[in-house]
């Protein structure tokens, strides 16, 4: 039973990279320049002298 | 759009499985729900988090972000010292007591958006602190499992959020998560206490919600409800 409800919450990866995808192909993400890895953000920063705006989403679920 | 000439953007997703970058990042800024916005300095540290809920709710954030980010620059002034104080007392930056914030709300030439938003902050605290005690209530008893107990928590908010509508407290349409739940929450507490016209009031109120059509399904159950009081 346990091991039914642990199999249930596990991800099938190959649709979790198709919804990745799918979601890096949203027209919000075209509009602006987007960094995607923090640390290049954080670079980013520095060198301009402005700080970062981080929008937090998923692509597992609507 | 706007906002990304003042900030460097950055996107997180959040993607449950092993290759999209910082996988690890919502969760070590204690980060709850989709979609959040986060503000950091230079060097990774925090200013403040807020849930996108409405285009003013938004604006209103980086207005506020441009405030805290400019407090070096403004110097010492009684109006910029105003300003950050009252933006750190309502979004919960730090401890700031009633007495500094009414302090702040009356600094002369303060703008107009402000002492507004200092007033919807009195008005809706004592709302604000029932939800507080409640989420306390439900998280000591989950530490332990009491279900029951997190049940009765719950039920006490409503009971208590129904109790201060009936006293004519109201809480303004704001766009906010606590709108909802504390619209919400003097519902369910008018369906128990078996008061149709307090229901209809609070079923009105969360239709008017800007997040209403998400919910429109839950509407719709709840419009049942009352319909079968």
């Amino acid at each position: 039973m346990a091991a039914a409800a642990s199999a249930q919450r596990q991800y099938d990866p190959e649709q979790m990279a198709k919804n990745y995808e799918e979601k890096l192909q949203k027209e919000f993400l075209k509009k602006i320049p987007w960094e995607h890895k923090l640390a290049d953000a954080l670079a980013k920063s520095k060198e301009t002298k402005l700080p970062l705006l981080a929008y937090f989403t998923r692509s597992y679920a609507p | 759009v706007a906002a990304s000439k003042n900030f460097v953007p950055y996107v997180n997703i959040t993607a449950r499985y092993d290759g999209p970058p910082d996988q690890e990042v919502f969760e070590k800024y204690g980060l709850e729900g989709f979609p959040t916005f986060l503000f950091l300095d230079s060097e990774g540290v925090r200013l403040f988090d807020f849930r996108p809920e409405t285009e003013a709710v938004t604006a209103e954030a980086i207005g506020d972000a441009k405030v805290l980010l400019a407090k070096a620059a403004s110097g010492d002034s009684e109006l910029g010292k105003a300003r950050v104080t009252l933006i750190e007392g309502f979004r919960e930056l730090r401890e700031v007591s009633e007495a500094e914030l009414a302090s702040a709300a009356a600094v002369k030439g303060l703008e107009a958006d402000f002492v507004r938003r200092y007033n919807a902050f009195v008005e809706t605290k004592p709302f604000r602190d029932a939800i507080k005690a409640m989420q306390k209530g439900v998280q000591r008893a989950m530490d332990v499992g009491n279900r029951e107990a997190a049940e009765a928590a719950q039920k006490e908010l409503q009971s208590k959020l129904y109790a201060m509508c009936k006293e004519g407290k109201t809480y303004p349409e704001d766009g906010s998560f606590e709108y909802v739940m504390v619209w919400n929450s003097v519902f369910e507490g008018a369906l128990e206490a078996k008061d149709k016209a307090t229901a209809e009031k609070a079923l009105a109120a969360l239709e008017k919600a800007p997040q209403a059509a998400q919910f429109g399904e839950y509407l719709e159950r709840q419009r049942g409800r009352l319909n079968e009081l």
